[in-house]
């Protein structure tokens, strides 16, 4: 008996250091997905009104609500999304320029001026009409106009949100604001649409009709958005659950991965409660010699104010569509009890619609219907988005909003004034919940990093204080370094790794560690831990 | 010999021992050696891993219903018809049954747009209807309006208790009315939010004994005398102005303004020369939207007056009628019937989910016999709960529980309690 179990003892033993995976490998942490493998890929239909069931009811995707938390994964040891098939590094971590906040992703194809713009489909039918495009450069544009009871309000919605989700790191479509005559546009004699189930050519009457349901402006203009093609073969949406199955470079489940559990904190400010799948699609793009997704998300004319067709209600952001929770309190109470979001004020200005930042409490918002990627959100993957919303300005959110051509300056004002508003409850929500420090580096033999809580004056209680380690990376252990309590490197670095553990005041629960790498000329950051 | 049989199983015991963790360690070695040294080659194995070992995805039963629905759009079909053929439901008077029946609709270019639509309707207890109508709304960019209607109706039993505010609900009786009514309307809107108009027709009506098995028919129990035109029917030519403001934030679920309509009609008997008479119809819509919509405030007044040319009378197909689902709705459908009517509604509305509306309401109303009793006094009265349905900013269901001093009704019904009719005189009619 005695021997079988110094027998286990042993196996466990020499078991232990032979599985045991480094915590870091030579080339953490990665900035960029390894190069992505070749994809063969069909379009995938998805169903709205299945989305929305299969949301709201279905319990899809691995949730964090199962009694089991999982860390967002997709990331470096940073703890950062790497540049790829859903993000690219930009404005938090290399400012942009004025110019590129207002260009977006591209600014540099609008539909030309030169020729005439072929319609070669349209939409027709329902409140909210719009139709594809050619231009003399043979360049295809998704044109969307705003709803006749509300010039400039999803036009202006899109031409902003679409901006901050570019800066923001997302892959999304280049949009222009257009103004045009009637006289621009020519029709493709193909061109077929549907009236009342009968499906026929389309006619020139058609197109005045359709344009007879948009506003003008007042040098009798259409305003519209054109939305350039997105690169790459449309292969349908993605869904914020699961992998896509043909897509091996898919590997994390999208309820887990960080780019979508952050993307709620964007959402929440830039109000996005459209945030659907239907509002994304995956592209096959041919880069760097193989065929590979892209993850786009798209649509961005039911933000802000705006829900597409009409002024956003109050409700939008603050009840799911399906949600029967508030029904018994509101039922006994014959309405009585009248919800918070009720109280919104909104201004007035038809091109602005329902936006508001005095009843906005970020982590209540909710988007139209349940999201597992949003549900599963934690506090790093709040506070990963909550310093990029942060890292904007007040005059880059001026910049950018600018760019909606508002005719009322009352109304742009009020549009930036409500964003920055929303950005600063985002900040105040966000950062308390864990040590709010980030960008670590080492410089001058001293670890240095930028405390985002002092920086935008959230007053952050109490001193930051640090404690050394010397790190076992194959162990995957700790071992004190007493003598070390500032944030100057040591020289004690046997293991090849230093760990900091820094905390703020007598709040240890809130903690990082940051790791280094000795063993080069230089110390290195190569991995960021973060406790709440 | 037992020392040296335990020495033996000791040895080979460790000799398995050692076997066992020689094993071990191979596998583990094994295992070792796949671990990944870079990142990078952890990403690949994933990947690996994943190209492996495909798990197909499989499409549910709700998601292949939905996408049957989708892909032969299924629901545009309900919605639009095909190619212009459609199935409607409702769309019969109260107390019709279920009702149903086809639409053909035909949208053309016409002087800037215009729609005819032909169709029937049947219900459970035997109600027809057949129609057509050919409008042309947007005459002239949009400043003129005209419209033909065309209607033929025969409802089997049509509830009747008797004439004046006084009559019992238990003196009821039935009757069928048949009538066929050819009406034009041409509209004009000279400013946003007006509409001024005037519209001329013909009614043809007969009148004849209720098919119900639980009530007598009216002929058996009231007298030409105490309900004029029971014996003998007529027709009419009716014409007249309308004026109509309409100023409502969402015609489909009003939260916000008014809408104002006011009609006087001629009736002139063209047959029996015994009931010339007068009509105004004056109804006044208001609604209070407050904390951002989410509460309403709706409230209604309606009247319709009549008056007979001296010696004619006012047959009792043509009267005002008060009582069901669209006015006193604690009370029986057509309850109260006379020469003039007044109802007052007030609806407080409150959101409770995103489809999902509940109300509390009061009506009151009255019938009367000379107009000069067009007051508040006398009035019948009810209160109740309603259930509000909505999709796409329209309510589709209504479910009203009312209770009166004559009982509880429960309606489930797919219009709004303030049904907006059309203005001229092809809605001029007692029975909608």
């Amino acid at each position: 008996m005695k021997r079988t179990i110094l027998t286990l003892l042993c196996l466990l033993m020499i078991g232990n250091w032979l599985i045991a995976a480094d915590r870091f490998y030579p080339d953490d942490p990665l900035r960029k997905e390894p190069a992505p493998r070749d994809a063969a890929l069909q379009n995938r239909k998805l169903y709205d009104y299945y989305d929305l069931l299969e949301n709201s009811f279905g319990e899809k995707g691995d949730r964090d609500d199962r009694g089991h938390i999982t860390p967002a994964k997709g990331v470096n040891t940073l703890g950062e999304p790497m540049d790829g098939a859903w993000y690219t590094h930009r404005h938090y971590f290399k400012p942009m320029s004025s110019e590129e906040l207002m260009d977006g992703v591209g600014g540099k194809n609008p539909p030309s001026p030169e020729g005439p713009w072929t319609v070669v489909s349209a939409k027709s039918e329902g409140i909210s009409p719009g139709f594809v495009m050619t231009d003399s450069k043979h360049d295809r544009y998704y044109v969307k106009f705003d709803p006749i009871s509300n010039p400039e309000l999803a036009t202006g919605a899109e031409m902003i949100s679409v901006r901050f989700f570019h800066a923001l790191g997302y892959h999304v479509p280049d949009d222009y604001l257009i103004f045009f005559n009637r006289e621009k546009l020519v029709l493709d004699p193909n061109v077929e649409i549907r009236l009342e189930g009968r499906k026929r050519k389309m006619k020139p009457k058609d197109l005045n009709k359709l344009l007879a349901k948009v506003p003008k402006t007042r040098d009798g203009k259409y305003r519209a958005i054109a939305s350039l093609q997105v690169e790459g073969k449309p292969v349908g949406p993605f869904k914020y659950f699961g992998t896509r199955i043909d897509d091996p470079n898919d590997v994390v489940a999208h309820e887990h991965l960080r780019v979508l559990r952050g993307l709620f904190v964007f959402c929440a400010w830039l109000a996005h409660n459209d945030s659907r799948s239907i509002n994304s699609l995956d592209t096959l793009v041919d880069e760097d010699g193989s065929h590979h997704l892209r993850h786009y998300l798209m649509d961005f004319g039911a933000t802000l104010g705006s829900s597409s067709t009409s002024a956003k209600l109050a409700r939008a952001g603050n009840e799911y569509y399906l949600d029967f929770k508030p029904a018994p309190k509101q039922m006994a109470t014959l309405g009585l009890a009248v919800p918070e979001w009720a109280h919104a004020k909104f201004p007035g200005y038809h091109s602005v619609g329902g936006f508001d930042s005095a009843v906005f409490q970020p982590d209540k918002w909710i988007p139209d219907y349940p999201n597992v990627a949003f549900l599963n959100r934690l506090p790093d993957d709040e506070f990963w988005a909550a310093k990029q919303v942060m890292a904007f300005t007040d005059d880059e959110i001026r910049t950018i909003v600018k760019v909606a051509q508002y005719s009322d300056p009352r109304a742009e004002r009020y549009v930036a004034d409500t964003i920055i508003a929303r950005r600063n409850k985002i900040g105040r929500e966000y950062f308390p919940k864990v040590l709010a420090l980030d960008q670590f580096t080492v410089e001058n033999g001293s670890l240095a990093f930028r405390d985002l809580a002092e920086e935008h004056r959230l007053e952050p209680k109490g001193a930051l204080h640090v404690s050394w380690s010397s790190f076992d990376n194959p162990s995957n252990t700790k071992s004190p370094i007493p003598a070390a309590q500032d944030f100057h490197v040591p020289s004690d670095s046997s293991s090849g790794y230093l760990a900091a553990d820094i905390w703020r005041g007598d709040d240890k629960a809130k903690g990082i560690t940051v790791y280094l790498r000795t063993s080069g000329t230089t110390p290195e950051v190569v991995g960021i831990d973060r406790t709440w | 010999m037992r020392g040296q049989h335990r020495h033996k199983r000791a040895v080979s015991s460790l000799a398995g021992s050692l076997f066992i963790i020689f094993a071990s360690i191979s596998w583990l070695g094994d295992l070792h050696c796949n671990a990944q040294e870079t990142r990078t080659a952890q990403i690949e194995h994933q990947r690996d891993e994943k190209t492996a070992h495909p798990t197909p995805e499989q499409e549910g039963k709700t998601e292949k219903g939905i996408a049957y629905v989708e892909d032969n759009e299924l629901l545009d079909r309900l919605t639009y018809g095909y190619h212009g053929l459609n199935l409607l439901f409702g769309g019969l008077v109260q107390g019709s049954g279920f009702a149903l029946g086809p639409e053909y609709r035909w949208r053309n270019d016409f002087r800037g747009g215009s729609t005819v639509r032909v169709g029937g309707q049947f219900s459970t207890k035997l109600y027809q209807k057949y129609y057509t109508a050919w409008t042309l709304p947007t005459l002239a960019s949009d400043r003129l309006s005209f419209g033909f209607y065309a209607v033929h109706r025969n409802y089997a039993q049509v509830d009747y208790f008797g004439p004046g505010p006084g009559s019992s609900k238990h003196a009821r009786t039935d009757y069928r009315l048949e009538d066929t009514a050819i009406d034009a309307s041409l509209g004009v809107k000279p400013v946003k939010y007006l509409n001024l108009g005037g519209s001329a027709g013909n009614i043809w009506v007969n009148v004849g004994p209720g098919t119900s098995d639980q009530y007598p028919s009216t002929e058996t129990v009231f007298s030409p005398l105490v309900t004029p035109g029971i014996d003998h029917q007529t027709n009419f030519l009716r014409y007249g102005p309308y004026v109509q403001v309409d100023y409502l934030d969402n015609p489909g679920i009003p939260t916000g303004g008014g809408l104002y309509t006011f009609q006087y009609t001629w009736y002139r008997d063209q047959d029996l020369h015994l009931h010339d008479f007068q009509r105004i119809d004056a109804e006044f819509q208001q609604y209070f939207g407050f904390f951002n919509k989410t509460r309403v405030l709706a409230l209604r007044a309606k009247t319709t007056l009549t008056d007979a040319e001296r010696g004619q009378t006012v047959p009792f197909y043509m009267q005002p009628i008060v009582g069901g689902s669209e006015d006193l709705r604690g009370f029986l459908p057509f309850r109260f019937y006379d020469n003039n009517s007044l109802v007052l509604n007030a609806e407080y509305r409150w959101h409770v989910i995103s489809l999902f509306d509940m109300a509390v309401f009061a009506d009151g109303g009255k019938v009367f016999p000379r107009r000069g009793e067009l007051n508040f006094s006398h009035l019948e009265g009810d209160g109740g709960i309603g259930f509000r349905f909505n999709i796409k900013g329209q309510q589709f269901l209504r479910l009203d529980i009312a209770g009166s001093h004559e009982g509880f009704q429960v309606w489930v019904k797919f219009n709004d309690i303030f049904v907006r009719h059309p203005v001229g005189t092809a809605s001029a009619q007692p029975l909608h």
